[in-house]
């Protein structure tokens, strides 16, 4: 076996591999082996006829192609323990020629190498937004609304109104709906089924039938009838009016939850609103906080991985497309990209979420993250709740998928204070060295001021 | 008889081939050949010296296609030709 080494500065080596004939041969006469047990030829028992007999019988080719599969990977392997290789993730092979020298050539991705920037020093003092009254107010409206009752009423049609009508429709004579007794909420926001629909409506007793015609939305999903006049006949069989229950503290009282008067409940909800922001302002300034990290790290990272994890995520996507009897090629083409734009938007966005991985777990080891057992239980725990989708965290890998995971997040959270500048509350061994670290960086600005 | 029309295909099956060690090569022949007819025919074809043939009528086996009466295949000779010292015969290309 020759080798030839060929190492590019982004952490991938090539390997050119050669083997000679008589290995091959011995891989020939393997496959020669299974190749009969397999097939049945006239005259031989299954696993008895002689490799020329196989040969002639199965072709040539195909006994190549049975001993290359067998042969390659071990050729691979072996060259990379020759070489002192450590790979991550499958080498990519390609097969420079067959006979009669085997010639592959291996395209083998190391470890990636991550040099943080200087995170520590990178500051967001964004405040999360603050509550207004009227945000309260707002939320308040909302609970009050979800609260309300609807009340059958005896009058005309107000806009507002939760109506109980049948309803006919044709376009140039062709049925378009036909509807027995369906409840329609009728409003100004309401386009369904035409625009000004419920304004139609409006002053409508019950009993009454309305012939009228609309022209349906230029965006109506039949397409042939889409911007095209409607008739519509339509009966109202009922009417239901909508009763807000007044703000009063029996309001606070019918909501789940422990507030008794409504101050209590307007405070719970600014609460609940503040704790809503910051949380929103603390996502927001991960995100940027580890765009900048991403940013200012040097990555050096294999380009046959993200060529792999891309080629990984398309199947993902075509797989889960054809679940829904979709063509992935089809859907590339609704979206207006050619497939070889939306393989390269991919390929960015694949580059990007690696390399934001790479940092994070760069991150965590810098920062001495630590994951304890309970802590992936109790996540996994909260996994598994009913809801969440079905997935089998009983297997060891996904135990330690969970755990990376949690690394991250605890990683992501100690780059937020740190750029936040709060001290974790829980002292670490981490924290120690960060603070002394920082000191001793202080101490020499000093030295080289003085 | 005309050689070329003695031999009919080589027999190749696992027993034929445990034979080809020992330098015996085994056909389906006509079964109006002669033991002499085959081993013309043979030299003929393959430039080997014979050193014996032995010959044996197969009786042709009983076949049923699908419902249809079964019917009998026809009878066939087969023939066991030991060459010489040292002679070999290549059956088929490549081995």
């Amino acid at each position: 076996m020759k080798i030839s080494r060929e190492d590019t500065p982004d952490r991938q080596v090539a390997l050119h591999i050669e083997v000679d004939e008589d290995r091959l041969d011995d891989y020939m006469r393997r496959a020669s082996q299974r190749v009969s047990q397999r097939v049945s030829i006239p005259g031989f028992r299954k696993g008895k006829a002689p490799r020329a007999i196989v040969e002639r019988f199965a072709g040539r080719d195909y006994l190549l192609d049975q001993a290359l599969e067998a042969l390659v990977p071990t050729l691979v392997g072996e060259a990379i323990e020759e070489q002192g290789l450590d790979p991550v993730g499958l080498p990519q092979v390609i097969v420079r020629e067959r006979e009669p020298v085997v010639k592959v050539d291996a395209i083998i991705a190391l470890s990636p190498e991550v040099k943080l920037g200087d995170y520590a020093s990178i500051r967001f003092d964004d405040e999360p937004e603050a509550v207004t009254d009227s945000d309260v107010r707002e939320s308040l409206e909302q609970l009050r609304n979800s609260q309300a009752t609807w009340e059958p009423v005896e009058r005309a049609l107000e806009s507002g109104d939760l109506a109980t009508i049948t309803l006919q429709g044709h376009v140039a004579g062709k049925p378009l709906l036909d509807l027995n007794d369906v409840e329609f909420l009728t409003g100004e926001e309401n386009a369904i089924p035409a625009p000004g629909f419920s304004e139609e409506l409006v002053g409508m007793q019950i009993g009454e039938t309305r012939e009228f015609t609309l022209a349906l939305a230029e965006d109506y999903p039949a397409r042939d009838m889409a911007g095209k006049d409607a008739k519509f006949s339509v009966t109202v069989n009922g009417l239901k009016q909508k009763n807000l229950p007044p703000v009063d503290d029996d309001l606070a009282k019918s909501l789940a939850g422990d507030s008794d008067t409504l101050e209590e409940l307007q405070a719970h909800i600014r609460r609940m609103l503040e704790s809503r922001s910051e949380e929103a302002l603390n996502q927001s300034l991960q995100q940027r906080i580890l765009d900048v990290m991403v940013d200012d790290a040097d990555i050096r990272m294999a380009p046959v991985l993200v060529k792999q994890e891309t080629q990984r995520t398309l199947r993902e996507r075509r797989e889960a497309l054809e679940r829904d009897n979709l063509n992935l090629e089809r859907y590339i083409h609704a979206t207006g990209m050619t497939v070889d734009q939306y393989v390269s938007q991919l390929e960015t966005e694949v580059s990007r979420r690696l390399r934001q991985t790479l940092v994070m777990d760069e991150l965590a080891e810098a920062e001495n993250v630590e994951v304890t057992d309970g802590e992936v239980s109790a996540e996994i725990e909260k996994l598994s709740l009913p809801g969440q989708e079905e997935t089998d965290f009983s297997s060891d890998a996904a135990r330690d998928a969970v755990r990376r995971a949690l690394m991250r997040r605890g990683a992501l959270d100690r780059a937020l204070k740190l750029a936040r500048q709060e001290k974790s509350p829980i002292w670490t061994p981490a924290d120690a060295g960060r603070q002394t670290g920082r000191q001793t960086e202080s101490k020499q600005v000093i030295t080289m001021e003085t | 008889m005309n050689p070329a029309k003695v031999l009919k295909r080589p027999l190749i099956t696992e027993q034929s081939t445990l034979l080809q060690e020992s330098g015996k090569y085994v056909f389906e022949v006509d079964v109006r050949a002669t033991k002499a007819d085959i081993a013309a025919a043979v030299t003929w074809a393959f430039d080997v010296k014979v050193r014996s043939v032995n010959t044996s009528r197969m009786k042709g086996k009983m076949k049923q296609y699908g419902r249809s009466r079964p019917s009998k295949q026809p009878d066939w000779k087969k023939a066991i030709v030991s060459l010489g010292l040292g002679e070999s015969i290549q059956l088929f290309e490549g081995t």
